[in-house]
């Protein structure tokens, strides 16, 4: 299912993007989903968002804020920030793995 | 379409409901949309641990009330816990400072440095096997499972507020629930803090209660 979190260990990609999202700050879910097809392309579906966000909330990686209960805003937690920061690294070692094959094949 | 959040059980809707439909009802209806929401009700079916919130617990918390359970959860944090309990509130009670029962600590030498070391002493460093895994558990704001104990003790927190006559519980209650829980860590490192016994620790926080701040 696309909403699990982790997918071979790492994060599914809704979690992932979702993680990306609230790095610069607190949105409730609506934003979150908005943000997410600005900076990524991708459309979450409304199922796929709060199977995500239900999902980060259970594992203490996001936590809601007090709010409007219609619009509740998330945030990250400290392990939320840790997490995303290092499978972040790892994506950009991998990234910068291929990339340099590449090159040398060029 | 907002008929699709019926799909959901009745716990994850009393969590997430009132958002869900906020957003579904931003969203042009669309087979895709509906596909998704058929989707993720599935999956929260599957995994009932979604959504299981013991929010109303902590409905009659007191701004301090609160304030003392927040320092609680990030106590729990640092210490690595992915639990809540007694401990970690008495934690937060020593570190409020305001209120009575902080001044009650205080007032007896129970620092939240001397409470952590004894915490650490009991429970070893890098916490017993509750760690991590997967996310059974009641949970609020930021969330982690309660103990048995802690719920017991927030429990006879509030049946203290009711035998005072006082509408919210605060800090105060927090900390005679946790007297009381004898069992529970919490009341445990009270007793190796040399405070006194139950009877006595339970009439001084009472009499704080009573007593106006000092300031």
């Amino acid at each position: 299912m696309r909403a699990r979190l982790f997918d071979r260990g790492r994060f599914s990609e809704p979690a992932l993007l979702v993680l990306i999202s609230l790095a610069d700050g607190p949105k409730h879910g609506y934003a979150v989903m908005e943000d997410v097809a600005r900076i990524a392309a991708v459309r979450l579906g409304t199922g796929t968002l709060y199977g995500a966000l239900a999902r980060l909330e259970c594992h203490g990686l996001i936590e809601a804020t007090a709010g409007d209960e219609r619009r509740r805003p998330y945030r990250l937690t400290d392990t939320g920030v840790e997490a995303l920061r290092v499978h972040l690294s790892e994506l950009r070692d991998l990234a910068n793995a291929g990339l340099r094959r590449l090159e040398a094949v060029a | 379409m907002k008929w699709l959040v019926r799909l959901y059980p009745a716990r994850w809707r009393r969590r997430y409901g009132a958002e869900f439909e906020t957003v579904l009802a931003s969203q042009a209806p669309s087979l895709w949309q509906i596909l998704d929401v058929l989707r993720g009700a599935l999956d929260a079916h599957l995994h009932p641990d979604l959504g299981n919130t013991s929010q109303h617990t902590f409905e009659r918390l007191d701004a301090p009330g609160q304030w003392v359970l927040t320092l609680a959860q990030e106590e729990a944090r640092h210490l690595g816990h992915s639990y809540l309990g007694t401990e970690h509130v008495l934690l937060g009670l020593a570190r409020a400072e305001a209120g009575p029962a902080p001044r009650v600590l205080r007032d007896l030498g129970v620092s939240s440095d001397a409470v952590r070391a004894r915490i650490e002493a009991i429970l070893g460093p890098g916490a017993p096997g509750r760690r991590g895994g997967r996310c059974r558990h009641e949970r609020i704001g930021d969330a982690r499972r309660l103990t048995p104990r802690t719920k017991r003790a927030f429990q006879r927190a509030g049946e203290e507020a009711d035998r005072l006559h006082h509408a919210r519980i605060s800090d105060a209650h927090l900390l005679l629930g946790i007297i009381e829980e004898g069992e529970s860590v919490g009341a445990r490192v009270l007793r190796e803090m040399d405070v006194g016994d139950a009877a006595t620790l339970r009439q001084r926080v009472l009499d704080a209660l009573n007593a106006p701040p000092a300031q």
